[in-house]
């Protein structure tokens, strides 16, 4: 039993950071038709702002808010520089662009930065531990389904509740419709990068607090994951990633107990084999919902 | 914004350092030694090259700076961590008459690039690697500054017996790449042997993130082991380690990499009773002959803790390369070649290196380095007892 409820709060955690990544990712998609390969770089970009808060003294609770601040603020300087330009060009075309990005981003961390990780010293707090009922539950695990839980829902709320969300989700229904209803699309694209990099943002400090560094190449599997999530779950909704997060978090830690240790090597393979299954035959995802954005 | 500053001051100095290397004027007795560094300076192998890369160009901007009576002169290109540039670059620096290739630590790179330096007879090192089958791969032209993968492994499975009396063992690897697979097999070969037993395995995958499920299963063995061995490196190492310490298992926990990194050494106070094998010797940073390669590093990184071992072990293999055009006379590839392989427990300022005999990844000696409060205790210091134990079996 306690080895269930172990599986249970791992594959839930990872699960919650996937969702995060992979709803900003799907937040992007909808408004532009396009998947951001350079989405998971901002967890890199939310690391570099920690390592040099942290080295200019800050305290953590401002380390962390400029990390995720930065994230967002990067997310939106991407769309300005790097995808405005592009707007009327084709999906691919943006596709492609953000394979440059990612690439360009990577180089710029690894030449002016430096290769290797570097370390981000955290409160002693995130590393312990409670047990209850034999169980142990880590704290930074505790915190990111909980930080995951509550993102999703303050996300729902805004949609759901907000000027800038309803546009934001008729921008993705209809772009051209909800353009010509007066909305600028110019702002909804934006707020759409800004909460996609808050959210990378927010992944990226539960993810660092975790592994206690940063490096350039830090996003690339976290970003494949939150593909993945994207594309199962369903990248035209919201609960599309949701979903689609949780399911791999629950894929990864089933694979990760139950196969064989020689045949572990295949996990990664069957989750990506899975995504071409559903590429094939259900491109909308689990959720179902608009196999294109209406741009 | 001061790590900022040294950082971009880093980056600075590694290209000057470089670039003063090649504006050095060599005085007329002086011999020239031209080396070709195809290392990656970005993507992932940059990882371990860029440090080399920096331990090179230290050792060769004092080289260049002494009266050796040798230059070396250098011309650098970036791999981008691609073994098809790896191809393309070496061939370009045969073509400009290179006298000693250094290349990438990448094992998709040494075999792409293998048959090119057979072929042209020319003297190559890839200062970080541990690929055992550097011992039979491109006739020998091809070497290491560093020791086999059995070395970490062996010498831990040793001490774990020797020294902490440990009787039990479990076992933590990952399908993902040959070092991080064998090398628990070179411990579990070697603590079985010393009448160890090992009460359980389990395996990762690289990045991994979450080891919360092979955390449970360690606890729910019957015993707490008293060693785990585990083949995690960053980021993988510093999260295992975390899990497992908040989960409250005290077992020593052993890894199979050089961990003396900044990550490591940051996770500080309460991470203790964990143990790894280095070739960086105690006392670096008090060693007057060091302070030039003290001052640079932190320097270049802006940070003591970067003193490991990676950027060391490239900075001493470029003395033992200077060594051999100094006692040779020569700057010829063949004959520097030939030095290597009858060089026999060669004391340099910071390990003793056996090349003879067909080892392209040195007999060295090793440090068994705790690591205790963020800081680092020397426990032991290990050497194979016969060359046969340098040359592994190929897992």
């Amino acid at each position: 039993m306690t080895d269930i409820i172990q599986f249970v709060v791992t594959a839930l955690s990872l699960g919650g950071i996937y969702a995060m990544l992979a709803i900003g990712i799907a937040l992007v998609y909808s408004v532009m038709g396009f998947l951001n390969f350079a989405h998971g770089d901002l967890l890199a970009v939310t690391g570099y702002a920690m390592y040099f808060a942290l080295a200019a003294g800050l305290p953590w609770p401002v380390v962390a808010a400029l990390g995720i601040v930065a994230a967002g603020a990067g997310s939106v300087l991407m769309e300005r520089v790097a995808f405005r330009p592009l707007r009327s060009a084709s999906p691919d075309t943006l596709m492609l662009t953000s394979f440059a990005v990612a690439t360009a981003l990577h180089v710029l961390f690894q030449i002016a930065i430096g290769a290797r990780p570097k370390p981000i010293t955290l409160p002693s707090f995130f590393s312990g531990a409670f047990e209850i009922g034999g169980v142990v539950f880590g704290t930074m695990q505790t915190i990111s389904l909980v930080t995951a839980v509550t993102c999703l829902v303050v996300l729902t709320l805004f949609l759901k509740r907000t000027m800038l969300g309803l546009a934001m989700r008729a921008a993705a229904s209809d772009f051209s419709t909800t353009r010509l209803m007066g909305i600028r699309a110019n702002r909804v694209i934006s707020a759409s990068f800004f909460i996609a990099g808050i959210l990378a943002g927010i992944a990226g400090v539960l993810i660092i607090a975790q592994r206690g560094s940063v490096d350039p190449l830090m996003a690339l599997n976290p970003l494949i994951k939150a593909l993945v999530a994207a594309v199962i779950g369903g990248a035209g909704s919201l609960a599309g990633p949701v979903l689609g997060g949780l399911v791999l978090g629950v894929l990864e830690t089933v694979f990760q107990k139950l196969l064989p240790g020689e045949a572990l090597v295949f996990r990664d393979p069957i989750i990506l084999s899975m995504l071409v299954g559903f590429l094939i035959l259900r491109p909308t995802g689990i959720t179902g919902g608009r196999q294109e954005p209406v741009r | 914004m001061t790590i900022w500053t040294r950082s971009k001051a880093a980056t600075l100095a590694i290209g000057a350092a470089v670039s003063l290397t090649m504006a050095v004027p060599a005085q007329a007795e002086d011999k020239v030694l031209k080396v070709g560094m195809a290392l990656a300076q970005t993507e992932f192998i940059a990882l371990w090259d860029q440090p080399a890369s920096v331990g090179i160009s230290i050792a060769i901007e004092e080289i260049n700076a002494g009266d050796h009576g040798v230059k070396f002169e250098v011309v650098s290109q970036d791999t981008r961590s691609e073994s098809a540039q790896s191809i393309l670059i070496t061939r370009e620096m045969i073509d400009q008459g290179i006298d000693v290739l250094v290349m990438s630590a990448g094992n998709a790179d040494i075999y792409a690039v293998s048959p090119l330096v057979q072929q042209a007879g020319l003297l190559t090192f890839s200062p970080e690697s541990s690929l055992p089958d550097l011992n039979g791969l491109a006739g020998g032209w091809i070497k290491s500054g560093t020791g086999p993968d059995n070395s970490y492994p062996t010498h831990l499975a040793r001490f774990a017996v020797e020294d902490l009396k440990a009787k039990t063992a479990y076992i933590h690897w990952s399908p993902d790449d040959p070092f991080l697979e064998n090398t628990p097999k070179y411990f579990r070969r070697e603590f079985e042997k010393l009448g160890g037993t090992i009460i359980g395995d389990g395996s990762y995958s690289v990045f991994q993130q979450e080891f919360g499920n092979t955390v449970q299963e360690i606890k729910n063995l019957p015993e707490e082991p008293d060693v785990i061995f585990t083949s995690t490196f960053e980021p993988d190492f510093p999260i295992f380690i975390k899990q497992l310490r908040a989960a409250g298992v005290k077992s020593a926990v052993f890894d199979t990499g050089a961990i003396d990194t900044p990550t490591v050494l940051a996770l500080g106070e309460g991470y203790n009773n964990v143990f790894f094998a280095s070739e960086r010797p105690e006392g670096i940073e008090n060693n007057p002959s060091m302070a030039n390669y003290v001052e640079q590093v932190e320097k270049i990184y802006g940070d003591a803790s970067f003193l490991d071992t990676f950027t060391l072990t490239a900075y001493t293999f470029t003395y033992n390369l200077l060594a051999a055009v100094k006692e040779t006379g020569s700057t010829d590839s063949k004959v520097l070649k030939e030095w290597f392989e009858n060089v026999e427990n060669r004391e340099m300022p910071f390990n003793t290196y056996t090349y003879r005999d067909g080892l392209n990844t040195p007999l060295t000696t090793y440090h068994i380095i705790e690591l205790a409060d963020g800081k680092f205790n020397y426990r032991r210091t290990m050497r194979f007892n016969s060359m046969d134990e340098a040359q592994p079996a190929i897992e």
